[in-house]
């Protein structure tokens, strides 16, 4: 059986406006702001904002929506994503998914810096590549050697011929 | 009694770390959160969906949802709802219903329905949760409708296939 919100429109529709109110309810939440101080802010009476948080308002406009970031801090940004489900059998991706994988790689604020992580990161893992694990024969400055959990891990270069046959 | 659970429509079973599903029996009134849920609306049955989709998921958000920190009540959980003034909860208890196949995938299984004038949670309700999660026959009512994959402890490695 297909994800709910596979019904129609309305229904997908509904799910990530849900998602979007559930962002203002926690940083609500982690702010320590009450609904009227968003109220005053936002120059609407408590219980529009009440209405809104407990999702019995639903059908907001993204001038809305950006209202209501705007008065918590933060920002809004409509993401087109493809996950290879045409037929939404699985449903949305939350997008706190998307916030929080922007956040982990650091908030880039461009697409060069996008590139330059992901750069960085292809080229560190293929260095890590053409590197072997190896322990390093290590005696403390005691003269004994040191045990397994304290013996450092070392990266050790592979033969380079070998590296080079594995990149070709 | 007879126990059964009952898996609610348009929500992906396996998909995620942790889902959530009804306990019903006929022949005990209180045990009434699916009959309550299957007479929401149409609009308040998808909130509903909303919000057992973003908690499967893992999301928090204790505005619609939450555990309980006191002792003896940490394995129950509820699902709330406010309409016109009138606060609505869906209570129900958390359960590890494969320790073998896939040992962290987690249900919570929603027993009864509640609707009062104050936001705080009725000890009785919870009560009544707890005497339910520990029935034999309600773990096995679970059970067989979440049983065990094969796979033994690798199933936990596949559970996007199931």
């Amino acid at each position: 059986m297909p994800h709910y919100t596979a019904a129609n429109d309305e229904a997908f529709i509904n799910r990530i406006t849900f998602d979007f109110i559930a962002q203002m309810a926690n940083r609500l939440e982690t702010c320590k702001m009450k609904q009227s101080e968003l109220a005053e802010k936002l120059e609407v009476g408590d219980s529009a904002v009440s209405q809104v948080l407990n999702l019995s308002r639903m059908n907001l406009t993204l001038k809305l929506m950006v209202r209501y970031a705007r008065a918590v801090g933060m920002k809004v940004a409509v993401v087109a994503y493809d996950d290879h489900d045409p037929n939404n059998e699985n449903g949305p991706v939350g997008s706190e998914i998307f916030s929080s994988s922007w956040e982990k790689i650091g908030r880039p604020r461009d697409i060069w810096s996008v590139s330059e992580i992901n750069f960085a990161a292809t080229h560190c893992l293929c260095t890590i590549s053409d590197w072997k694990l190896g322990w390093a024969n290590l005696t403390t400055s005691e003269g004994a050697l040191s045990t397994a959990m304290e013996t450092p891990l070392y990266l050790i270069p592979k033969d380079t011929k070998e590296a080079n046959t594995a990149h070709a | 009694m007879p126990f059964s659970v009952h898996r609610i429509a348009g929500l992906k079973y396996g998909q995620d770390r942790q889902d959530v599903a009804f306990l019903e029996c006929s022949e005990d009134a209180d045990i009434n959160a699916k009959e309550a849920f299957d007479g929401l609306s149409e609009k308040r049955q998808l909130e509903m969906r909303n919000k057992f989709d973003y908690w499967k998921r893992g999301g928090h958000n204790d505005l619609y949802f939450h555990g309980f920190n006191e002792i003896g009540y940490r394995e129950c959980f509820v699902f709330k709802r406010k309409q016109a003034g009138t606060y609505y909860r869906f209570y129900g208890f958390l359960i590890h219903p494969l320790p073998l196949s896939d040992a962290r995938y987690r249900l919570c299984i929603l027993v009864s329905h509640a609707h009062k004038n104050q936001a705080n949670t009725d000890p009785n309700e919870l009560n009544f949760v707890n005497v339910m999660r520990v029935r034999v026959d309600v773990i096995t009512a679970v059970k067989k409708e979440f049983p065990e994959k094969p796979g033994g402890s690798n199933a936990t490695l596949h559970r996007s296939q199931r």
